[in-house]
């Protein structure tokens, strides 16, 4: 077919689907597929619009699809592919997989349809119920690895890589439920070989500092092997061109849940001394914080206040604010109080939630009035919330709404309840009312925008059920 | 504000039509007990347009709402519920609740000075009249009455023809061409595919309702419009929708439209066989037949509002009688008594191309240029504002369309959506 025919018949497959003959459409830009194949870009994209069109019926177009993949024709390939998304865009997911398995197999497929799938299902999972993301979770796994195996010269192959990552970390962290076949051990090393693989292949490259921070995350928090994690960020650091403040973060962390004080100190005075601000506002803030964990409380208020003043846009102002604000509040009474909050805080940095709760539940056995309780009290719901035990979470939050009635947080309490029965409990009718209760009771709630959505998101899902 | 009546027929019209039903007497025990939500509707509103929501969504609820025209730039006045409280939270619309006593003062009020309570009773049925395929321009009614999640149906010529009409209290048209000239985009557009499928589909879908040519079918449909209105149907127009159907209902039984449209030619003499009757607002226009002109009749007065320019481009909103004239009052509700212009194909209508019996309702003082007019046509009403997206002075074809969430306060979007409210307002019988 010469350049002229392919336009003209595209052309004519066009002027039959403005005038509504979708099958006809359909056979003209497979006629394109077969005889200009040079061009199947051009009419797999029609074909997309064509299922999409909202005049067509496209029940009718994917049987019709169906029965063309299962031939052994020159648009196979394209059919097949065309179908996979369709599935995929309808939200038939299984289907979308199960079609993009059998292009792998029989060698037409180009990876695409199997990338985005697995993209689409791995953030459709995140937010899911932890009861609920099993499902996302399989099916994110098997596109991936069959996406790998199949593509491996693929440009999508290190964002697939870390894609697996996450989800391999997200097993070994508990995050979905555990799966047959897959042990968490074993998870974990599977993860730890991914970035390798990554490190070893993209030198000097932001996927290998990704890599190498994920690695260090991994063997700290999966291992709990704080100085081998040391070991890797540092690593990593050497060459850091794209993300060297987030190795700073991990290092001074890592120094302090050692407890090499002095080389830490070393350290993050080498971190002011950067040209970069980021780095010197980290290592300003790190040093706030080893000097409240050294228990020099007065300085350290003073060094997290000169860095939230003298840098109010810095990653780092929140938490020093907050933390000079313990500081300032621990201060007021009895500073043993102020020592526990802080070894909460020390235990908090070493990733021990269990420590951390242990010693805020010290302060939370005072009387109601002692300074830093109503705060321990909140970060007891929220370790529990964030670890996952989420009956733990609603009974820290409730004690605080009931005991600290007037206390500013307490929308904040009511919303992340809301939280817990959204994304933990997936009771979404529990967590709608919370979200409205929020809307009655505190009209000039900070976050009210964000309690309107909450509310919208979850009366579109109400709607979308029925 | 200027105070303007319109000519005696038309006042007379008014206070003959549709009389609104007072009955603040028999109200006020009603009103004064409990407490009431106040929605106001002055500068302190933080939302107008989701406030119209609010008034909808209470009347979807079975609430009887009250309007209060004039008060606080025309406040509602709903019963306190749970329910509503969380919905105008939820739509940010500022509110305040209000006790008995605070309620009987603000009847005493209205009492005083030119203000009256309108009960709206029912939430109206609304049809949007707009064709299925995406058009490369946006409806500022439909936007409106999507952020104000007023829920509405659309229609078209299959719907319209087969008497669908009937169903619904309240009819949308906007960037329409009822004369069959595929809204005069000849000269610039010919050649572009959406032009291109556009006029194939209408002729297709004009063959299928029986007709030989798209002319022949909008002027069927303008027909049925008319009918609709004339049977006690609100309808509201904006843009080209103005002043085409009238166009096409003075044309019946000739041909308006150039061989370039429909493959034959004009009727000779077209001109003097317009019959004028039976137009809803306009008479003595002169219609602009060639295609290269991006214009119908000279009913619009595009040009002089682009002469001006954007800057000093403004209407303003006539002051009527509240207790006299409920109806205008009700269609010009605004925190603001001047508005600013925009522009449409059909930007506002030439004053002396308007009949008589229009009440008209907004206008250049200093021109002769009228850009919001609402009269009667039978049992039904019609309003029309001339121009393309209050918000967007020159919104052109290929436009993305406006974020109503960054104009929350839009006068001329609240003229828009008073239109809505209006069909909900309870009719009181003429003593005869």
């Amino acid at each position: 077919m010469n350049r002229n025919n392919y336009v003209l018949t595209l052309d004519i497959a066009h002027l039959q689907k403005t005038m509504g003959n979708f099958d006809t459409a359909l056979d003209e830009y497979l006629f394109v597929i077969e005889t200009s194949p040079k061009h199947y870009r051009l009419a797999r994209d029609k074909i997309i619009e064509l299922v999409r069109d909202p005049r067509a019926t496209p029940d009718d177009l994917i049987s019709r699809l169906r029965t063309e993949s299962d031939k052994e024709t020159p648009h196979r390939k394209v059919v097949m592919n065309i179908l996979a998304l369709t599935y995929l865009e309808q939200g038939m997911i299984e289907s979308a997989l199960e079609m993009a398995l059998e292009a792998e197999e029989v060698g037409v497929s180009d990876g695409k349809v199997l990338f985005n799938l697995a993209d689409r299902t791995i953030s459709e999972y995140r937010h899911r119920p932890f009861g609920d993301r099993t499902r996302y979770f399989d099916l994110g796994l098997r596109s991936l690895e069959a996406f790998l195996e199949g593509h491996p010269k693929s440009q999508q192959v290190p964002r697939a890589k870390l894609m697996l990552i996450d989800l391999l970390v997200d097993l070994a962290e508990g995050q979905v439920e555990s799966r047959p076949g897959l042990p968490l051990e074993t998870a974990t090393e599977k993860a730890i070989e991914a970035l390798d693989w990554l490190i070893v292949t993209f030198p000097g490259t932001d996927h290998a500092e990704s890599a190498y921070l994920k690695k260090g995350d991994v063997v700290f928090r999966l291992k709990k092997k704080p100085q081998e994690a040391l070991e890797i960020y540092k690593r990593g650091l050497s060459n850091a061109r794209f993300q060297p403040t987030a190795f700073a973060e991990r290092l001074g962390r890592l120094y302090l849940v050692i407890g090499e004080y002095e080389n830490a100190a070393e350290y993050f005075g080498q971190l002011i001394r950067q040209p970069a601000e980021e780095l010197q506002e980290a290592g300003v803030f790190y040093t706030g914080l080893l000097l409240g964990i050294q228990g020099e409380y007065e300085t350290a208020r003073d060094t997290l206040t000169s860095l939230a003043e003298g840098n109010p846009a810095s990653q780092f102002t929140n938490d020093a604010i907050h933390l000079a604000w313990v500081i300032e509040e621990g201060l007021q009474g009895d500073q043993k109080v102020l020592d526990s909050y802080i070894d909460a805080l020390e235990f908090e940095v070493a990733d021990d939630t269990t420590g951390a709760v242990k010693e805020l539940k010290s302060i939370v056995a005072k009387p109601a009035h002692t300074p830093l309780r109503s705060r321990a009290l909140f970060r007891i719901g929220e370790l529990y919330q964030a670890s996952g035990a989420l009956d733990e979470a609603i009974g820290a939050y409730d004690a605080f709404v009931r005991e600290y009635p007037s206390d500013i947080r307490v929308p904040d309490a009511h919303r992340r309840i809301g939280q817990v029965y959204e994304h933990g409990y997936g009771n979404m009718d529990l967590a709608l009312k919370k979200y409205e209760d929020i809307l009655l009771t505190y009209p000039h709630y900070i976050y009210l925008d964000e309690v309107r959505e909450d509310v919208t998101r979850l009366r579109n899902i109400s709607v979308d059920q029925q | 504000m200027t105070t303007s009546f319109a000519d005696k027929p038309a006042r007379k019209f008014t206070i003959v039509s549709i009389i609104l039903g007072v009955v603040v007497i028999a109200l006020l025990p009603a009103l004064a007990q409990g407490a009431s939500l106040l929605i106001p509707m002055d500068l302190t509103q933080t939302n107008h347009l989701k406030a119209y929501g609010l008034a909808f969504h209470a009347l979807q609820q079975g609430h009887t709402v009250y309007w209060v025209l004039n008060y606080r730039g025309g406040s509602f006045i709903m019963p306190v519920t749970r329910e509503l409280v969380l919905e105008a939270r939820l739509k940010g619309v500022s509110f305040k609740e209000v006790s008995g006593s605070e309620v009987a003062l603000i009847h005493a009020e209205v009492e005083r000075e030119n203000m009256e309570l309108v009960v709206l009773e029912k939430a109206p049925r609304i049809a949007v009249y707009t064709p299925p395929n995406k058009q490369p321009w946006d409806d500022a009614v439909t936007l409106a009455l999507t952020y104000a999640d007023i829920p509405f149906d659309k229609v078209f010529d299959e719907e319209v023809l087969a008497g669908a009409l009937s169903q619904y209290d309240w009819l949308h048209l906007h960037h329409e061409d009822f004369t069959g000239q595929y809204g005069k985009f000849f000269g610039a557009y010919r050649y572009a595919e959406w032009y291109r499928a556009q006029q194939l589909q209408y002729e297709a879908l004009a063959k299928k309702l029986g007709f030989n040519k798209v002319s022949d079918a909008k002027k069927a449909v303008a027909e049925k419009i008319r009918v609709y209105t004339l049977n006690g149907g609100f309808l509201f127009a904006m843009c080209s929708a103005c002043d085409t159907i009238d166009l096409a209902l003075a044309a019946h039984g000739i041909d308006i439209v150039s061989k370039e449209y429909d493959y034959d030619g004009l009727t000779p003499g077209f001109q003097d066989k317009l019959d004028y009757d039976r137009c809803f607002a306009f008479f003595g226009f002169r219609l602009i037949t060639n295609p290269l002109v991006y214009e119908f009749s000279n009913i619009d007065t595009s040009d002089y509002a682009k002469a001006r320019g954007s800057d000093v481009d403004y209407f303003g909103l006539f002051e009527f009688s509240a207790k006299y004239d409920p109806v205008p009052t009700m269609l010009t509700q605004n925190h603001v008594n001047v508005v600013k212009g925009f522009l449409g194909q059909t930007t506002g209508f030439k004053k002396s191309l308007i009949k008589r019996s229009v009440v008209i309702l907004g206008e250049d003082p200093a021109h002769t240029e009228v850009k919001y007019l609402h009269g009667n046509l039978g049992k039904g009403t019609f309003t029309f504002l001339g121009g393309h997206d209050p918000e967007d002075y020159q919104h052109a074809v290929g436009d993305p369309p406006t974020d109503l969430a960054l104009h929350v306060n839009s006068p001329g979007y609240r003229l828009i959506l008073n239109n809505i409210l209006f069909p909900a307002a309870k009719k009181k019988k003429l003593k005869t």
